[in-house]
C-alpha cells in the first residue's frame, strides 16, 4: 500500500515537473532561510551557558540617581564584592573584576596587546573555565602569575608548553603561566585573552585598594547559595550604598547573568528588554519567511489538486476509504516537505559562511542536538499536513461521482478564493520587506551623508603608553619634521567619543536647575581644533602662546545654545569644579552617536586626562610612507612598544555596524521572500493559464488579440498585488516611522519610497505572471484545443 | 440482495428542480444478471451510481445486504462497498499514474491482501483479458477498448459479489464484447450478481431481466 502511495507520488512529482521543482524549491528555500534565522536565535539564547551554574550567577549594577531619573550601569565601586562576601550570607562567592582592556605582554621576542581581565581569584568559582591539562586550575591570587587562553598560548609560544613560562607585563612585571583555559565560546558575554591577578592590580597601581566609594568603574559578580532568597538578597544589596556611603542618589540591584547579554537595556532603573528585541525581530522573520513557504506550497498543492481530483474519485470508486486517501495525500506533501527539508539542509550547509560573513557570527549547524532535528521534523510535518490537508480532507470528502463527473470545477473554484488571500499574505508580508529594506538603507544613507564637522581622512589615533605620557610634544615635533604627520593632538579620548559627560557645569544667565543638565565633555591639550579639522565660528584654538590657556575652553555651538550665550567669548564658566574662559566656539561636530542631533559640548584644556592620541597624517606623502617614519620615530621615543593605531574614519564606520547589519539582513531576507513569493505566483499563473487552456484556444480562434489574452490573464493578480500593497505599504510605514523615531537625526518615509515600493512589487509581479500569460496567448490554439 | 423504494434524486438548476430519477422501485436477488437500457440522458447511469453507492439520493430507501444504506455513515458505507461491490465505468477512470498492472492491483491493496496472493491474482486477469503485453504501459498509452478492459479487471479482480457496469463493451469490437458478455455469464454462473448498463438488445439478452429507464423513471 504505502510503496502503491509512493509510487504514485512519485510520478505525480515526475510527471508536472515544473510544479514539483517550483513547489519544493520555494519551500526548499523558505526553510533554509528559517533555519539560519532559527540558528542564529539559537546562538543568542544560548549565550553564556557554558557556565555551569549560570542560573546562580548574579552581576551587581548601580542605579545612578539624578532628577527622579535612574540610569542603570553594570559597573559598582571596587568595595561591593568584599562587602558581599562579609555582609550576605546567601552570597557563595563574590568576585571583582576591572576591564577587560589591551595590555602589552611580551615572551622573548614575541609581543601581542592582549584583551587582558583583571579578576579577583573567586571569579574562576562563579563562572566555568575549562582549564586544559597541567594547568593549575585556578585564577592565581598572587602578583606573579597569569592566566591565558589556548588560541593565546599558541599565539605566543606556538607548539611549545606554555605553562611555566613567563610573560612581561606592559614591559614591567614578570609574570609567569599557571594555567592555560580553552578560548571562550562566541557567545559569552566575558571576552578575554588573559586574566591577571587582582594582586597584580594592586600592585601597579596601589590606590585600586584603597579608593573611596565615589569610582564605579568596577565589575562586580557573585554566585548566590543554591535556595538562596534573591528577593531579601536584591533588597539587602540596595542598601550597601546607604550603609557604607551613605549615598542616598546611587542604590545597587542585582541582576541575573543569564539575562545580561539579552536583556541590556534599562530605562530609568528598569530593565527595558534590548537585544532580545532583535531575536524576536528574527523569530518573526523566521516565522514569516517559512510561513510564505508554505503558502507557496500549499497553494500550489491545492492548485495541482484539482487535478488530482479525478484520482480521489477513481480510489473511492475501487474501494479506498476515506482514511487512507487522507493518508495518502499527506503522506504525498509530506515526502515533497521531506524533500525540500534536505534540500534546505544542503543549502544551509552552504550558506551559512555567506550568512556569518553578512552577520559577522560563527554559527555552525548543531548536527548533534536532538531538538534541532526535532524543531526540524515538526516544520516539515507541519508544513507537509497543513499543504496536504487540502486534498486529503477536502477532497475526499466528496462522493465519488461528484469528483468524477468534474463538478470538481466547483471545489477547483471553491479554493480559489483561499489561494487568493494566501498570494495576498505573501505579498503583504514581501511589500513590508521591501519598503523596510528601502527605509533602513536610506536611514544609514542620510546618515553617512550628514556633515560630520570635522576632517577625518588621514587621522589615526593610538594610546598614549609608555614614555609618551611625558613626550607627546617631542613626538609630534620629530613627525612633522619628517613630514609624516602635519599636526598631531593628545585628548581624553579619540573625537569619535566623547570624554564622558558630566553635570555641575555653570554659566552666566543659568536658570536653577540648569546646573543638573548632563553635558558632554572632551578633555585635550594644544592643536585639539587644527589636528580634528574642526571649524571655528568664533575665536581660536587653546595655544601656547596664551599661558591662561591652562584654565580656558572652548564650546560647541550647541554648548553656546543651550547656554544662551550671545556674546560666548571671554565669559566664564564652571566646569570640572573650576572657573574657566571660554577662548573658542567651534560648529558642531560629530562624535558619540552619529544618529543623534548635536549634543552641546565642554571642550576643556585638562592635560592629565590623556587617554588618546591623535595625528593627521601628512596629506602629500602616501600613507604607507608616513606610517613606516611614524613607526620608526615610535620605536625611538617609546621602545618597547609596538606601534599599533586605527584610522579614525574606520572607527566612525563602525558605528554603523548594527545598521548596516539590519540592512544588509533585510535586504537578505526581502530578496528571499521576493524569490519565493514570485515562485509562488509563477505556480499559480502557470496553473491558472494551463486551467484556461481551452478557453484561450476558443477566444484565439475567435480572433482575440494576445494582448487582450495577456491582460485577462494577469488581471487577477495584479489586483492581489495593490491589495497586498495597501495592507502591506500601510503596516510597514507605521512600523518603520517608529523604527525612524529611535534616531534623533532621521528621514522620513516619504511618497517617493511608497511610490517606488509599489512600482517594484508591481513590475516583479508583472514579469512573473506576463511570462505564463504571454507564452499562454502564443501557444497555437489548434494545439491546445487537441489536447482536450 | 439489494432493495431501492420510492428512490427519488434531483438537482437544483436555476432554481428549477431537475429530477434525474423519480419514484424508482427496484429490487434485485442474489444471482440475477440485470440489464438497464434507455436513451441517452435517461438516468441510467445516475441509478447504476446510487446502487453502487458512489452518489447519493435525496428520497427514498435502499437495502444493501439488509443494511439500510441511506442511514449509514461514510465509513461504515465505503467499507459495503469495498467488500461487495465491483463497478465498471462508462469513461473508465483509470488512474493515469499507475500502469495497467498497478491500477488491477489497486483494488487489492485496499483489501489488505498479501503481495504473493496478489501477484498471482493479477497475472491471472492480465491473463484472462489477454493484455498480459500490456501491463507496463500507462492508460494513457492504451486505446479506449484496452483501457475499458483494464477497467473490467480491476472490477472483477477482487471477486466482488455485486458487479455492477456502465456500458461495459461501448468502445469494444464486437468480437472483444461477445467475450466480455460470455465472461459476464460465466460469472453470473458462478454466483456473482451482475446489473450492467447498455444500448444494446443483443447484450441485453445475455441477462436475465431487463429494466427500461425513461426520465429516470423505471417504464415497465
Ligand atoms: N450534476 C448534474 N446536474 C444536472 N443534470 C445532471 C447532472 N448529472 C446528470 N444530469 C442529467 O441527468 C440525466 C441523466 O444522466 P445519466 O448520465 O444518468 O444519463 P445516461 O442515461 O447514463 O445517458 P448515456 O446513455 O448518455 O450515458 C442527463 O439528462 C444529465 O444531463
Ligand atoms: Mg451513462
Amino acid at each position: 500500500m504505502i510503496r502503491n502511495y509512493f509510487k504514485t507520488a512519485w510520478r505525480n512529482i515526475r510527471s508536472n515537473r515544473l510544479y514539483s521543482l517550483l513547489n519544493i524549491a520555494g519551500l526548499a528555500v523558505a526553510m533554509t532561510a528559517c533555519f539560519m534565522l532559527l540558528l542564529y536565535v539559537h546562538f543568542e539564547m544560548s549565550y553564556d551557558h557554558q557556565n555551569e551554574k549560570l542560573d546562580r550567577i548574579y552581576q551587581v549594577y548601580t542605579n545612578f540617581g539624578n532628577n527622579n531619573e535612574w540610569t542603570a550601569s553594570s559597573t559598582t565601586p571596587v568595595q561591593v564584592a568584599d562587602v558581599l562576601k562579609k555582609d550576605f550570607p546567601a552570597v557563595e562567592k563574590a568576585a571583582v573584576t576591572n576591564g577587560p582592556g589591551k595590555v602589552l605582554f611580551s615572551a622573548g621576542e614575541e609581543q601581542a596587546r592582549l584583551e587582558t581581565l583583571f579578576a579577583s581569584a573567586s571569579l574562576a568559582e562563579i563562572f566555568t573555565f575549562r582549564f586544559l591539562p597541567g594547568s593549575t586550575p585556578h585564577i592565581p591570587a598572587d602578583a606573579s602569575s597569569v592566566v591565558i587562553s589556548r588560541s593565546t598560548a599558541k599565539r605566543l609560544f606556538g607548539k611549545k608548553d606554555a605553562i611555566g613560562q613567563t610573560l612581561r607585563y606592559d614591559n614591567k612585571r614578570l609574570l609567569k603561566i599557571t594555567g592555560i583555559f580553552e578560548d571562550l565560546p562566541v557567545n559569552s558575554s566575558l571576552q578575554f585573552d588573559a586574566v591577571v591577578p587582582w594582586e597584580v592590580l594592586v600592585a601597579e597601581e596601589p590606590s585600586t585598594a584603597e579608593q573611596g566609594w565615589y569610582n564605579y568603574g568596577y565589575s562586580t559578580y557573585l554566585l548566590a547559595r543554591e535556595n538562596a532568597d534573591i528577593a531579601s538578597l536584591d533588597k539587602g544589596v540596595g542598601n550597601i550604598l546607604l550603609q557604607y556611603d551613605n549615598n542616598k542618589n546611587n542604590k545597587l540591584f542585582i541582576y541575573p547573568f543569564a539575562k545580561v547579554h539579552l536583556y541590556d537595556e534599562f530605562k530609568n532603573g528598569l530593565p527595558d528588554g534590548g537585544r532580545i528585541r532583535l531575536v524576536r525581530l528574527m523569530l518573526i522573520m523566521a516565522a514569516g519567511i517559512l510561513l510564505i513557504g508554505c503558502i507557496n506550497f500549499m497553494n500550489m498543492s491545492t492548485a495541482r489538486s484539482v487535478k488530482r481530483a479525478r484520482e480521489v474519485g477513481v480510489r473511492k470508486a475501487i474501494g479506498a476509504p476515506r482514511k487512507s486517501l487522507i493518508m495518502q495525500f499527506l503522506g504525498e506533501s509530506v515526502l515533497m516537505a521531506t524533500t525540500a527539508f534536505a534540500l534546505a539542509l544542503a543549502m544551509t550547509g552552504v550558506l551559512l559562511p555567506v550568512f556569518n560573513r553578512l552577520l559577522q557570527l560563527q554559527l555552525t549547524i548543531p548536527y548533534e542536538n536532538p531538538l534541532v532535528w526535532l524543531t526540524a521534523a515538526g516544520v516539515v510535518v507541519l508544513t507537509g499536513g497543513i499543504a496536504g490537508s487540502y486534498p486529503a480532507f477536502f477532497l475526499s470528502s466528496f462522493q465519488p461521482v461528484k469528483v468524477l463527473k468534474g463538478s470538481i470545477t466547483g471545489a477547483g473554484k471553491a479554493s480559489v478564493k483561499p489561494r487568493q488571500a494566501l498570494v495576498v499574505v505573501q505579498f503583504t508580508f514581501s511589500i513590508c520587506l521591501i519598503l523596510s529594506s528601502i527605509i533602513i538603507y536610506r536611514q544609514v544613507q542620510y546618515v553617512k551623508d550628514r556633515p560630520l564637522g570635522y576632517q577625518n581622512e588621514g587621522l589615526i589615533e593610538f594610546l598614549p603608553e609608555g614614555n609618551l605620557y611625558k613626550n607627546f610634544e617631542a613626538f609630534r615635533r620629530e613627525a612633522i619634521q619628517a613630514n609624516a604627520i602635519v599636526d598631531g593632538t593628545v585628548s581624553g579620548s579619540g573625537i569619535n567619543e566623547s570624554f564622558g559627560s558630566t553635570w555641575g557645569v555653570t554659566w552666566p544667565g543659568q536658570v536653577a536647575g540648569e546646573e543638573k543638565l548632563i553635558i558632554s565633555q572632551m578633555a585635550t591639550s594644544y592643536h585639539f581644533v587644527s589636528t580634528m579639522g574642526l571649524s571655528l565660528a568664533q575665536g581660536r584654538d587653546f595655544s601656547e602662546a596664551h599661558p591662561s590657556d591652562s584654565l580656558a575652553v572652548i564650546l560647541n555651538q550647541a554648548a553656546v545654545k543651550m547656554m544662551r550665550l550671545e556674546h560666548p567669548l571671554g565669559q566664564t564658566i564652571r566646569w570640572q569644579g573650576e572657573n574657566r574662559h571660554v577662548v573658542g566656539v567651534v560648529n558642531d561636530f560629530s562624535f558619540n552617536n552619529p544618529f543623534d542631533l548635536s549634543k552641546p559640548m565642554v571642550i576643556g584644556f585638562k592635560k592629565d586626562w590623556i587617554g588618546n592620541i591623535t595625528l593627521k597624517l601628512n596629506p602629500g606623502r602616501p600613507a604607507s610612507e608616513s606610517l613606516a617614519k611614524l613607526d620608526r620615530i615610535f620605536e625611538k621615543i617609546n621602545p618597547g612598544y609596538p606601534f599599533e593605531y586605527h584610522f579614525t574614519d574606520e572607527i566612525y564606520a563602525r558605528k554603523f555596524h548594527a545598521e548596516q547589519m539590519l540592512g544588509n539582513l533585510a535586504l537578505a531576507f526581502t530578496l528571499l521572500s521576493v524569490l519565493i513569493s514570485c515562485l509562488g505566483l509563477f505556480g499559480l499563473a502557470a496553473f491558472s493559464a494551463e486551467q484556461r487552456q481551452k478557453e484561450i484556444g476558443i477566444r484565439k480562434v475567435l480572433g482575440a488579440r494576445v494582448g487582450s489574452i495577456w491582460l485577462s490573464l494577469s488581471r487577477e493578480f495584479i489586483a492581489l498585488v495593490v491589495i497586498a500593497f495597501v495592507i502591506g505599504a500601510t503596516a510597514s510605514s507605521y512600523i518603520m516611522q517608529q523604527w525612524l523615531l529611535k534616531y534623533e537625526y532621521h528621514t522620513g518615509v516619504s511618497p517617493l519610497v511608497i511610490m517606488t515600493t509599489f512600482a517594484l512589487a508591481l513590475v516583479i509581479c508583472l514579469l512573473t505572471v506576463s511570462f505564463q500569460a504571454i507564452k499562454a496567448a502564443l501557444t497555437n490554439p489548434v494545439k491546445s484545443l487537441r489536447t482536450e | 440482495m439489494l432493495e431501492l423504494k420510492g428512490i427519488f434524486k434531483w438537482v437544483n438548476t436555476g432554481g428549477n428542480r431537475v429530477f434525474l430519477l423519480k419514484d424508482v422501485d427496484l429490487s434485485v436477488k442474489e444471482g440475477e444478471f440485470i440489464s438497464i437500457m434507455g436513451p441517452s440522458g435517461s438516468g441510467k447511469s445516475t441509478l447504476l451510481n446510487v446502487i453502487g453507492m458512489l452518489d447519493d439520493f435525496n428520497e427514498g430507501e435502499y437495502t444493501f445486504l439488509h443494511e439500510p444504506v441511506h442511514t449509514l455513515k461514510e465509513k461504515h458505507r465505503s467499507a459495503l462497498y469495498k467488500q461487495y461491490i465491483g463497478f465498471v465505468f462508462q469513461a473508465y477512470h483509470l488512474i493515469d499514474e499507475l500502469t495497467v498492472y498497478e491500477n488491477i492491483e489497486t483494488p487489492l491493496l485496499y483489501q489488505d491482501i498479501k503481495s504473493s496472493e496478489r501477484k498471482a491474482l493479477v497475472a491471472d486477469m492480465l491473463d484472462r483479458f489477454n493484455i498480459v503485453g500490456k501491463k507496463d504501459l500507462f492508460p494513457t498509452q492504451l486505446s479506449g477498448g484496452q483501457q475499458q478492459l483494464v477497467g473490467i479487471a480491476r472490477a472483477l479482480i477482487a471477486k466482488p459479489r455485486l458487479l455492477l457496469a456502465d456500458e461495459p463493451t461501448g468502445n469494444l469490437n464486437s468480437k472483444q464484447g461477445e467475450e466480455i458478455m460470455e465472461l459476464f455469464s460465466q460469472l453470473n454462473k458462478e454466483g456473482m450478481t451482475i446489473i450492467q448498463v447498455t444500448h444494446s438488445e443483443k447484450n441485453a439478452s445475455y441477462g436475465t431481466r431487463t429494466i427500461h429507464l425513461l426520465d429516470g423513471r423505471i417504464d415497465n
